[in-house]
């Protein structure tokens, strides 16, 4: 009886000693295993591979979509982002824009992305176009689609809509395609070149010439609202800066003034206009008002002050100075006051242009003999020469400050100007079409 | 008083001290409880090397029996089939009943009941899906300065243009309720074994001894008893599946109904198709139907256990589906060894391969965008469901949205391609979390 006793609790004792190394030790069944954790720290550049299928399209509207459908892919290709895959390679249509796509049939191909469209030609002779975007991978749609009505002849117009659509879906970030550019359309012997002030679409159609050469004219700005131009004209003698009402409201020599004016540049709501006036020797940058015309002068001193442009918000303003002894970059206050210098590398450094998304600043820079079109952050840092050649000058930003255009001259009796484009990482460098040879261009905002 | 008294031992003493006894008590459980412990596992004890022993079962069948088996089996494609057929009776050669030291493990199928899975089935059509290596399709043509001048498309009018009035926007097209799910129904394998197969036999002895000087001979030579049945009889297969690129000589030899076992090593299959590790389908320039067969490969006679007597379900994007005996996504596995600092860095790579860091890089303050994608996997190393997005837990802004989408795509194409991850350490892998971690990588 004693002797049981503790032989008793001794096995309770180890009973609960083994519940409580078990519920220590043993898994608890059904408990989710710790899963691997790996760290991806280091891609590819690699354009993205989208399909973009034909159009379903009535009968009447079957040439438009055609047309659409190139424009789309011209415009993606383009930007260098993208790699719109042959349509030879699809294994089947897309369907109809309401319907879910078999999304096996575009992994298997690898397309990331599949654009659907659908167009149709309304009762009163529209083109109307339906559009929608689908993450092929993640068998979602990547928006809500896109739905738009125009006249036939804007058929084009609606094929950049859509791109602008599917590169702010897969960047994030609003396109750029449907905007315009004007520029110095060149033509002749180098000594003895007619200029004409010229406008087109990004990628080169709808070309309109806006003067007729008879007087020499440099660096049309689009204001910001795409509406209307300002440029130099030796029309009168002198340079003169030139407005010019795009929608039909003719044109009209900006102020007054005695000696040239140049460099005309639109504050950011379209109120005004920066140029640069000679006086004498001296050089300033003076703000015209468009409703008064009355005039501020921002800068003073000795040196050549030039080559004005806003801040996209409009509070500052960058500019080319040679007060340091050769020119160089310096940012000021929208209202006058103490510039501060942005620019300490050697060479000269000049045509200074602000991002529309406000981070960088590209320009002109000369050096060793040769030019670059380069970009740096709006404190000076971080400078980067995108472009080099016996001469490149003259950027101007993209819509969504994504890409420069800027024209490069060959050398030699017979070198002539061209437009170039490149992204302000450097990248994807190719011509922009124009039919001669072009300077000075001028990038639109997003049409409406 | 007696001396016999005198010399008795003394009287024992009543018990134990009470604490002591206490003592004595709790110290004996907690021995007999980390003894318990040890015996039946726990993490203080548990052993990272250690493999379970693995017995296969074999039927002993005839070598006429066998014969007949081969005979009737369907005829893959390959040409080099006859390469694994077994000797014919008489033949100096391995008897194929018997698992040979160096004979390929196919062999040692053809012996195994249909209950045992084959091991090579699984993961065989998955490697001998299309030759087509799914190439970084999207290596992009360096971009080329054209100096060309080109003419724009539409001709040039010497007035001043109207300003556009714009495309009018409509409403967002109306989409149905999506009636299918993402993924193509799976396909069966239509191939049920009308009768059940008869139940597994194991060998009750071993081979007949044969002479001892080549142990390997010996433990090839087998003699045939008579009486054991069929692993695997061809009837009780009620279709007959051809594979254009997939079937191999495994499937001419092993019972069409046996079953993959779990778990098996995937020696066999390296040794059998050593080029199509990719499972992915055709590269964006070959868009013929080649690639077709690839992602939708009809019925296995692999996958199809007549013993299960149940189809296999196969889903069409997945060449390699898992077999129906690799169902374990959602199930502990065993975690087997660690995975080797060079497997790990496989999968990192064929990640990486996919991911379009210029995308996210191109962002405004891209450093904040980390992004974390968990994937799930079957047995052959593929996903099972869709990418799932841990962190950020929602979509703040558009910067994220991008960065989201592409860490998506790049875990959702290299996890639907499938990673090269052993089985036996399945546990471990089976669910990956991929940190995409732009501030770390190369700066743009």
């Amino acid at each position: 009886m004693t002797a049981r006793r503790p032989l008793r609790s001794l096995l309770a004792v180890s009973l609960a000693a083994l519940a409580a190394a078990g519920a220590l030790f043993a898994p608890a069944p059904g408990a989710a295993q710790e899963p691997l954790r790996i760290e991806i720290t280091e891609g590819v550049i690699e354009p993205m591979p989208i399909a973009i299928p034909a159009f379903a399209a009535d009968g009447g509207s079957s040439a438009y979509a055609a047309e659409i459908r190139q424009v789309v892919v011209d415009d993606l290709a383009g930007s260098g982002l993208f790699r719109v895959i042959d349509q030879s390679a699809y294994l089947a249509g897309a369907g109809s824009v309401d319907q879910r796509p078999d999304f096996e049939n575009w992994r298997v191909i690898n397309a990331e992305a599949l654009g659907v469209s659908e167009s149709a030609l309304t009762d009163d002779g529209r083109l109307q176009v339906r559009f929608q975007l689908w993450d092929v991978f993640g068998a979602k749609p990547l928006g809500d689609g896109l739905g738009l009505r125009a006249a036939p002849g804007d058929a084009r117009r609606i094929g950049h809509k859509i791109a602008d659509a599917i590169h702010l879906a897969l960047t994030g970030e609003p396109g750029y395609f449907d905007s315009r550019v004007a520029f110095v359309a060149e033509s002749g012997p180098k000594g003895a070149r007619q200029k004409r002030i010229a406008i087109m679409d990004q990628d080169g159609a709808n070309l309109r010439y806006m003067t007729d050469g008879g007087s020499l004219v440099l660096s049309p700005q689009f204001s910001p609202a795409g509406d209307s131009l300002v440029y130099i004209s030796w029309g009168t003698g002198a340079p003169k800066v030139v407005y010019q009402d795009l929608r039909g409201g003719g044109s009209e020599v900006l102020g007054s003034f005695p000696s040239m004016s140049f460099s005309p540049k639109f504050s950011p709501d379209g109120g005004s206009v920066l140029m640069s006036l000679t006086d004498g020797a001296n050089t300033d940058i003076y703000s015209m008002s468009l409703a008064s015309r009355q005039v501020s002068r921002l800068t003073s001193g000795p040196a050549i002050e030039t080559s004005p442009d806003y801040s996209p918000d409009g509070s500052q303003i960058v500019f080319e100075s040679d007060a340091g002894g050769n020119p160089q970059l310096y940012v000021m206050s929208a209202g006058g006051g103490a510039p501060r210098r942005i620019s300490f590398g050697e060479g000269a450094y000049g045509t200074p242009v602000w991002s529309p998304r406000g981070d960088l600043i590209a320009f002109t820079k000369q050096l060793g003999g040769r030019f670059h079109v380069g970009v740096m952050r709006t404190d000076g840092s971080n400078e980067r020469l995108l472009t080099a050649s016996f001469l490149d000058e003259g950027p101007t930003w993209s819509p969504n400050g994504r890409v420069l255009m800027f024209f490069r001259e060959s050398p030699g009796a017979d070198g002539a100007p061209q437009l170039w484009r490149v992204d302000a990482n450097g990248r994807n460098l190719r011509r922009a079409p124009t039919p001669g040879a072009a300077s000075d261009p001028s990038w639109s905002p997003l049409l409406p | 008083m007696s001396p016999r008294r005198a010399l008795r031992p003394p009287a024992r003493p009543e018990g134990p001290d009470p604490e002591e006894k206490r003592g004595l008590m709790v110290s004996a459980g907690a021995h007999v409880a980390v003894v318990l412990v040890a015996i039946f596992g726990g993490p203080l004890f548990k052993g990272d090397e250690a493999q379970a022993v693995r017995i296969a079962d074999v039927d002993l069948i005839t070598s006429s029996e066998f014969d007949a088996m081969v005979s009737q089996a369907p005829q893959g494609p390959r040409g080099d089939v006859a390469s694994l057929v077994p000797p014919r009776p008489g033949e100096d050669r391995p008897a194929p009943e018997a698992p040979a030291a160096d004979t390929p493990p196919q062999r040692a199928e053809a012996q195994r009941s249909e209950t045992a899975p084959a091991p090579t089935r699984p993961p065989e059509p998955q490697e001998t899906a299309p030759a087509q290596t799914a190439a970084p399709a999207s290596r992009p043509e360096a971009p080329r300065a054209n100096d060309a001048p080109v003419a724009p498309p539409k001709g040039v009018t010497a007035s001043s243009p109207p300003l556009p009035a714009g495309p009018e926007r409509l409403d967002a097209p109306q989409r149905d309720a999506p009636a299918t799910p993402d993924a193509a129904p799976p396909r069966d394998l239509d191939r049920v074994a009308p009768t059940p197969a008869p139940p597994k036999q194991t060998i009750a002895e071993a081979d007949t001894p044969t002479p001892a000087t080549r142990p390997a001979e010996q433990q090839a030579q087998t003699p045939p008893p008579p009486q054991q049945p069929a692993a695997a009889p061809q009837e009780a297969t009620t279709q007959i599946v051809t594979e254009a690129d997939e079937t191999s000589e495994q499937d001419t030899l092993a019972p069409v109904a046996s079953a993959p076992p779990r778990g098996r090593p995937e020696a066999p299959d390296r040794s059998r198709a050593p080029e199509p590790e990719t499972q992915t389908a055709a590269a964006d320039p070959q868009p013929a139907p080649a690639a077709k067969p690839d992602p939708k490969p009809a019925a296995k006679p692999d996958p199809a256990p007549a013993s299960a007597a149940k189809p296999d379900p196969k889903p069409a994007q997945q060449s390699a589906a898992a077999p129906s005996g690799s169902t374990g996504a959602t199930t502990n596995a065993p975690e087997g060894p660690r995975l080797t600092s060079g497997q790990v860095n496989g999968v990192r790579l064929g990640v990486q391969k996919y991911w379009r860091m210029d995308r996210v890089t191109n962002l405004p303050n891209y450093e904040e965008l980390v992004v974390v994608i968990q994937v799930t996997l079957d047995q052959s190393g593929k996903m099972v469901g869709k990418p799932k997005v841990v962190q950020p837990s929602g979509v703040p802004d558009a910067r994220w949205r991008v960065a989201i989408q592409v860490a998506e795509i790049a875990a959702a194409r290299a996890a639907t391609e499938g990673f090269q991850l052993p089985r036996e350490s399945y546990g471990r892998w089976k669910t990956i979390e991929f940190k995409f971690n732009p501030g770390q990588g190369v700066q743009m």
